[in-house]
């Protein structure tokens, strides 16, 4: 059953509202303002009147008795929770890749050094071909430059993962919104 | 309402509401049965009886946070199957996955503990009790997420679930309120039409008198 919220919890709502922890730099409004391109969970979602898709979800659902502007509310909040839900889709199907296996780390590094290593590798197999031998200090620096590409790839590939965290982090916080939103919409027709 | 297409010579019913069909979206990811999900979302809808497109909607709503749930399980299992193989991998420079993890992971998937598989636990001074705990302890933050994951699926469950109720009442509350209105007007009708109840005339009430004796 819908309850209607208290006097002193909306005084209470209120206060906390101005002790907003949103972005108070213009460096920091100006970086927030472009969260909607970066995964597109957070656009606006109102579809405009004369979109097709609109009308015809809104049919469908006024079959339910409901008036065009509910429904049309309630098909903005599908839209943005199946929005939502296929980004999940998408982030649990990236998720089942191993990120940190001995593969992964020497495919990152190929990918990254795939150039520098072949000409090393070329360079000890011409020293070893013309010369007959590697020269220490050749060999060091062969291998001092292939761990620093490692230690380089491993901390790619901990920023990738970090920022997945953070994606999926987000991505959470998004999905409770629309779902809760959607919820709420349905409910909603109880006294609609 | 739920349209119906057979995709394959196997015969997979396709249901999916009307809405879904104009989103167009596919719950079912690469590697997941489509056959089990069709035919779970079958009886899903049969058992909440959904009939308007609103309805199946939600149904198939209840029913894809139930595969959500389900998935993650899975997820679990695989995590700490694959945390396992690790632990038990004897070769810690191997590349990709080693003969002996890919073994190990046949094993605990098939749920197969024999000698083949006891080998590398004894290897490690290991029983399959500690094997599992040392494993969930490696991954408890993956778990952890999943564990979020689930609880916020069930919450979207039972909102979902409480939407349905509220759809189908609404439909059951409007038919009763257009019963009662046409009984009301059916009833108004009959005032309007009832004719005046009209005074007996006195040679009536006379001849009524005689019958009863008076």
């Amino acid at each position: 059953m819908a309850t209607k919220t208290s006097a002193q919890k909306h005084q209470a709502n209120r206060r906390n509202a101005l002790r907003s922890t949103g972005p108070k730099s213009s460096g920091g409004k100006r970086r927030s303002s472009k969260n909607a391109r970066m995964h597109g969970l957070s656009v606006i979602d109102s579809l405009v009147i004369s979109d097709p898709l609109l009308t015809e979800l809104s049919e469908l659902i006024s079959l339910e008795g409901v008036d065009n502007f509910w429904a049309q509310e309630i098909v903005n909040r599908i839209v943005s929770y199946e929005r939502n839900q296929a980004y999940q889709r998408m982030l649990f199907s990236e998720s089942e890749l191993p990120k940190r296996t001995a593969t992964a780390v020497h495919e990152g590094m190929r990918n990254s050094f795939g150039t520098e290593l072949d000409l090393m590798a070329d360079f000890l197999d011409d020293q070893r071909y013309l010369v007959g031998r590697v020269k220490k200090s050749d060999l060091n620096f062969v291998i001092n430059m292939q761990h620093k590409m490692m230690k380089l790839t491993l901390r790619q590939i901990k920023r990738q993962e970090v920022e997945h965290a953070k994606r999926v982090r987000n991505s959470v916080r998004y999905l409770k919104r629309s779902s809760n939103q959607l919820i709420k919409s349905f409910k909603g027709l109880r006294s609609a | 309402m739920s349209s119906k297409k057979v995709t394959s010579d196997r015969a997979v019913q396709v249901i999916s509401s009307p809405i879904t069909e104009i989103l167009g979206t596919t719950p079912a990811l690469p590697g997941e049965s489509q056959e089990v999900y069709q035919q779970g979302l079958l009886a899903t809808i049969q058992e909440l009886n959904a009939v308007t497109p609103l309805q199946i909607y939600l149904a198939e709503k209840i029913y894809e946070c139930l595969w959500w749930m389900r998935r993650y399980e899975n997820q679990k299992r695989a995590t700490l199957i694959h945390s396992m193989a690790v632990i038990l991998e004897t070769d810690k420079y191997a590349r990709g996955v080693s003969d002996l993890q890919a073994s190990v992971m046949d094993a605990l998937y098939a749920n197969r503990i024999d000698d083949e598989f006891n080998e590398p636990l004894g290897e490690h001074n290991l029983t399959m009790e500690t094997l599992t705990q040392k494993a969930m302890a490696n991954c408890r933050s993956v778990f952890e997420n999943l564990d979020q994951m689930i609880a916020l699926n069930a919450k979207t469950l039972a909102g979902f679930q409480a939407s349905y109720e509220v759809v189908v009442n609404r439909k059951v509350n409007a038919e009763r309120l257009r019963l009662q209105n046409a009984l009301m007007q059916r009833d108004l009708g009959a005032i309007e039409n009832e004719p005046a109840p009209t005074e007996p005339s006195n040679g009536n009430k006379d001849k009524r008198s005689k019958a009863s004796g008076e």
